[in-house]
């Protein structure tokens, strides 16, 4: 910070001649007017960087090594002044963009064109990676000699996740509404399918003919008939719901509708299920027919992740801003580097990989967010977190 | 006297099979392939007893607009509607109009379940 702090002065001296030139011109009273607002004005630029938490702003010398750090840059990439002055930006870069020159190509780029701007990932002290803009700005003295840049760092991870997850929705929206198109196509043939083997299955049963792989045989063709539809109906789910009705929801009610149809189920897996609710917990706005499907298809997941059985806990309580409703098992756990939310993914064999991206978009939907923490062999936890705002 | 039952369904397969379960269990089936000409047959000839009717199909009329017409021309017709892509709405759109419903694929023994059913409410 004291490095910052004499560069600004160094700044303002440089600022200083012209303003001294035109003083001369002028009553010697005003130029110590002019001076003092200057210190003045120094000394509030000084705070004014100091207290930007937001933004990282720092001075690179004319090579690239840093001069000065404030506390946003130490908020966002974690070294303190002590560690990161005197050490070249390349540090910020990842190895791909070191690789290629990368922190070298932008400073010529601010030095030749006065400023430089990007949008791209840069390296935490801890190795972590973010998206960051950057702009790099060449520092010159009245001679026009290049004295260092100036570069502002904001970290922009979260919008970029929220544009991503925003991109993501509309593409599950649009397949949805292509796939529902076709699914009715499908959705008809796949009845005379299974219309024609019913009828099968009755005039064997009332023939002589005796061969139980017969009946086995039309069965499992049946079965395979309802897989393909219940595929249809998730595929028909990713389409965006025209006329969605938001209404203040109970959530506890929403979960015990959902809970009251299927716990037989679940505990004929093996899965013990509980409920724990906050009491007092407010009324969001939902649409409970879109919710009732996300309680759905989390329960499902928790309970399929336990093929020996195990224990579903349905939890949820309120913050200030948002009502929590967390879905945890004690199943086999996400594997590492496996996206459960991308589409057509699943670890199961049986698996659509629709399940996670239809909770996904119905949760979007309800300017909502869904994560999750898992860990193998112990179990996952799945968060959704519904804003409390009534202008839904 | 058999129950009379008049069957709505553009898809042929589905059509032929669903009528000939029926009439194994000894029910007169009429069958149209499109809304319009179930709507012929409603405005023509003497009343069904029961209304099966699918919902979505191509041309100017749909499995709705061929209940209206049934429940129109004769109040005490049962009338079941059958979709592909069902939801709650139209589950309770079905409810208010006194309409059973249901999704496919459907069984061919809960269908006849429900038009026996039916036909003993609506047979004098």
């Amino acid at each position: 910070m004291l490095k910052l702090r004499n560069l600004i002065k160094r700044w303002t001296r440089a600022l200083r001649p012209k303003e001294e030139t035109r003083a001369s011109q002028s009553q010697n009273s005003k130029h110590d007017r002019t001076t003092e607002l200057l210190r003045q004005s120094e000394e509030s630029f000084q705070v004014l960087i100091e207290s930007i938490q937001d933004y990282a702003i720092y001075i690179l010398d004319p090579n690239g090594f840093v001069v000065s750090w404030n506390t946003g840059a130490q908020r966002i990439k974690g070294y303190s002044a002590e560690e990161i002055v005197g050490k070249h930006f390349s540090h910020f870069y990842t190895p791909d963009d070191n690789r290629i020159n990368k922190p070298k190509q932008n400073l010529d780029i601010a030095g030749t064109k006065g400023r430089y701007e990007d949008e791209s990932l840069r390296v935490r002290k801890d190795g972590s990676i973010f998206w960051a803009n950057v702009l790099i700005t060449a520092i010159r003295d009245d001679s026009g000699k290049l004295t260092g840049f100036a570069k502002v760092v904001r970290d922009i991870t979260e919008r970029r996740a929220s544009e991503q997850r925003l991109h993501e929705s509309e593409r599950l929206a649009t397949l949805g509404t292509t796939a529902a198109v076709f699914a009715h196509e499908i959705a008809n043939p796949l009845n005379g399918l299974s219309t024609s083997l019913q009828i099968v299955a009755e005039l064997l049963e009332a023939s002589d003919y005796q061969n139980p792989a017969l009946g086995e045989t039309i069965h499992g063709a049946n079965q395979e008939i309802l897989r393909l539809a219940a595929l249809l109906e998730d595929y028909r789910s990713l389409a965006r719901p025209q006329g969605t009705k938001f209404q203040p929801s109970n959530l506890r009610q929403i979960v015990e509708e959902v809970l009251a149809l299927n716990i037989k189920n679940y505990e004929a897996s093996g899965v013990t299920v509980t409920v724990e609710f906050d009491e007092n917990l407010p009324f969001v706005a939902l649409d409970p027919e879109k919710i009732k499907q996300v309680i759905l298809n989390l329960c499902k997941n928790a309970v399929e992740a336990m093929p020996k059985g195990g224990n579903l806990t349905v939890k949820a309580h309120g913050t200030k801003d948002n009502v929590i409703l967390e879905f945890s098992d004690t199943g086999q756990g996400i594997p590492e580097g496996f996206d459960p939310f991308h589409l057509f993914k699943s670890t199961k064999p049986e698996g659509t990989g629709l399940g996670l991206p239809i909770v996904q978009q119905i949760v979007s939907d309800h300017h909502g967010t869904v994560d999750y923490v898992s860990e193998l062999g112990k179990g996952t936890t799945f968060r959704v977190s519904f804003k409390l705002a009534t202008h839904n | 006297m058999s129950t009379r039952v008049l069957l709505v369904e553009d898809d042929t397969l589905t059509r032929r099979n669903t009528a000939i379960y029926l009439r194994r269990a000894q029910i007169e089936v009429d069958e149209a392939a499109s809304g319009e000409e179930a709507i012929r047959l409603i405005t023509s000839i003497d009343k069904y007893d029961v209304l099966v009717s699918d919902l979505r199909m191509p041309g100017l009329n749909d499995g709705m607009d061929v209940i209206n017409c049934q429940q129109r021309v004769s109040p005490g017709t049962a009338c079941i509607l059958i979709t592909a892509f069902g939801s709650a709405q139209l589950q309770k759109q079905a409810q208010n109009l006194n309409v059973t419903y249901l999704e496919k694929p459907i069984s061919l023994l809960d269908l006849l379940s429900k038009v026996t059913a039916a036909g003993t409410r609506t047979t004098p």
